[in-house]
């Protein structure tokens, strides 16, 4: 048991409290994400999270596309969700940075569609908390946001789950939000799910790959309250296929269809490797309703006709062969120019240099398949909501902190059977932030402070005896 | 003085309580399952739980306040701590800057205060290292469940 399950709350409390809030004399608006702890390293497309200010100790980090920095975001966009009996109303959303514009649609960001790249992506490398801080301005009324986001396993292990506080201050400085203060989480739907267009659950991410049920993380384990949501347990429909929450290292191959001919978008899962046989599952139908998925081996013609099929750009003219997408090329994968073109394009693209030069041109992507890490495997969506009324009351009554942290799992280091045994370790060792123990240093990795110390140790009996101090 | 025997020395079941009251804050205070990912690699574990706190109880119990207690300087006491004790504690906090975060480097200056007087108390580094071991041997158990 986790000690916080002493700390029970009534969701149905939490749930009356959000929707039917009444109007508070000084009640807040969450402004913006507060970057004092955050450093944006805008050629790489990460925003750093940091747990001081001064920039030292970071636990994870954000990522975002061009427009999108620093990868998360406040909208003020007035929108519902649920159906009678259990439906929210929100005042905004947090969500990554889209700029989505609609002119028929009162909140084209926070009611995006799937796909559209809405939830913010929180990737952890390490097992500490990640702290965003979300600035706030006055108001009269309480407003309540639905938070959109993802969280990605980029540690050395394995997790079983994941916790969401609310407080103030970030770091070993971090203040847990009281009950009275009058800043409290708000369930808005499961607390996790493992991608829906893998597990199930979603219909607009399209049939499922592993599972028809969905793969959520709220289990009897979970507990909940007005300043904490969290789960250990990971759903069955990941954990018997897979085991614990993988990290990204460790998420197995597999065989994808890439509809688009472009790296660069979501493709379709069509096998994966599970260390001994590529496996893929056939789809059974009741009236059009996918009703179950039945395993079977991929065969060799499949395999063959896949490998004989990669993703590539032709001139438009008769459609000769520009280039062929290599995914395992460079460091994201590249475009391996045919000779012919080499004088106009060079002998090697990028995906990000391709659609430069498919833009405004004849070149035409041609779909195909390709081989890659399932990545969505190390991935989560999170959801939730923030309800904010009277700051008076907080220790800052500028801004307030959203606090999520990875929970490690008690096989952290358990590695998948598709992981060759042979294969180095990543020398990335998850140390807590907040210590570990009462050592000068117990990381793992080689630490020149202990051997250091002995040789000042030594250094020091040496001088000793040599100066006919020695008493022993 | 002979030194007290530790299975009948109160002091030591004290520090010992105050210990696993410790761990059961860390428990309730930190992350659940901080320790797993140390827990989980064998020499991670038999790093802090026994070569940093043999060779840290060496050089600063056994060296560095042994030399400080042997000049008179040192040996002065204020409530009950020697001036070589909280000069090694201060140096002891000071070296965990280096892999710590600060708030967890000061707060082992009072553990190492501990350290410092069982040190003194018993005329050798055999209890500090025990003493330091059951330490760290709190903080791993606080961080396997939850």
């Amino acid at each position: 048991m986790h000690p916080l399950l002493f700390r029970p709350r009534s969701i149905a409390a939490s749930f009356a409290a959000a929707v039917f809030a009444g109007v508070s004399a000084d009640a807040a608006t969450v402004d913006d994400v507060n970057r004092d702890n955050l450093e944006i390293l805008q050629g790489e497309g990460v925003t750093l999270i940091f747990e001081d200010a001064g920039g030292q100790t970071s636990n994870g980090y954000l990522v975002f596309d061009e427009a999108g920095v620093p990868g998360v975001t406040v909208y003020q966009e007035e929108f519902s969700t649920g159906s009678l009996g259990a439906r929210l109303t929100f005042d905004g959303c947090i969500m990554a940075k889209t700029e989505l514009e609609d002119p028929e649609n009162p909140a084209p960001n926070c009611r995006a569609e799937h796909d559209s790249g809405k939830r913010f992506k929180l990737n952890a490398t390490q097992v500490a908390p990640l702290d965003l801080v979300f600035d706030v301005a006055d108001d009269d009324t309480d407003k309540l946001y639905r938070v959109f986001g993802k969280i990605s396993n980029k540690t050395a292990g394995r997790f079983s789950g994941f916790r969401v506080d609310l407080g103030f201050g970030i770091g070993d400085d971090f203040q847990p939000s009281l009950d009275t203060d009058q800043l409290a989480l708000v369930e808005a739907s499961v607390l996790g799910r493992f991608p829906g267009g893998l597990f199930g659950g979603s219909a607009s991410e399209g049939d499922p790959f592993f599972t028809v049920d969905a793969a959520v993380l709220w289990s009897d384990e979970a507990v909940s309250g007005e300043d904490l949501l969290a789960t250990y347990g990971m759903p069955t429909q990941y954990a018997d296929i897979f085991g614990d929450w993988l990290p990204n290292q460790w998420v197995p191959t597999g065989w994808f269809y890439d509809f688009d001919g472009n790296p660069a978008t979501d493709d379709e899962l069509l096998a994966w490797f599970d260390g001994t046989a590529w496996l893929t599952y056939d789809q059974e139908r009741m009236f059009d309703l996918l009703v179950a998925l039945k395993e079977r081996e991929v065969t060799d013609e499949e395999l063959a006709f896949w490998r004989s099929q990669p993703v590539t750009v032709t001139s438009d003219a008769e459609r000769p062969l520009v280039a062929t997408w290599d995914p395992d090329a460079g460091e994201e994968g590249l475009y391996i120019i045919e000779p012919e073109y080499v004088a106009e394009y060079g002998e090697f693209l990028t995906a990000s240099e391709m659609r430069a030069e498919v833009q405004g041109s004849s070149l035409v992507r041609v779909p195909g398949y390709v081989q890659g890490p399932i990545e969505d495997l190390a991935n989560a969506n999170t959801n939730f909501a923030i309800r904010v009324g009277r700051t008076a009351a907080w220790p800052h009554t500028s801004s307030f902190t959203l606090r999520i942290t990875p929970v490690a799992s008690e096989d952290f280091s358990e590695r998948p059977v598709w992981i060759p045994a042979e294969v180095p370790e990543v020398p990335e060792v998850p140390a807590s932030g907040s210590g570990g123990g009462c050592s000068v240093g117990a990381t793992g990795e080689f630490d020149p402070l202990l051997p250091g110390l002995v040789l000042i140790g030594l250094a020091y009996l040496g001088l000793r005896r040599r100066a006919g101090g020695w008493r022993r | 003085l002979a030194p007290p025997r530790p299975w009948t020395d109160a002091q030591l079941y004290a520090v010992l309580a105050v210990t696993a009251a410790t761990g059961l804050a860390l428990w309730w205070y930190l992350p659940a399952g901080h320790a797993r990912p140390i827990a989980s690699e064998p020499w991670q574990l038999f790093a802090l739980l026994l070569l940093y706190p043999v060779v840290e109880e060496w050089l600063f119990r056994g060296l560095l306040q042994g030399e400080l207690l042997s000049r008179r300087w040192g040996a002065v006491r204020h409530m009950g701590l020697s001036r070589a004790n909280v000069v090694t504690s201060a140096a002891f906090a000071l070296v965990h800057l280096v892999n710590q975060p600060w708030t967890w480097a000061l707060s082992v200056f009072v553990p190492s205060l501990a350290l410092g007087h069982f040190r003194e108390r018993y005329g050798g580094i055999r209890i500090p290292v025990l003493l330091h071991i059951a330490f760290n041997l709190a903080y791993v158990l606080s961080g396997l469940w939850g």
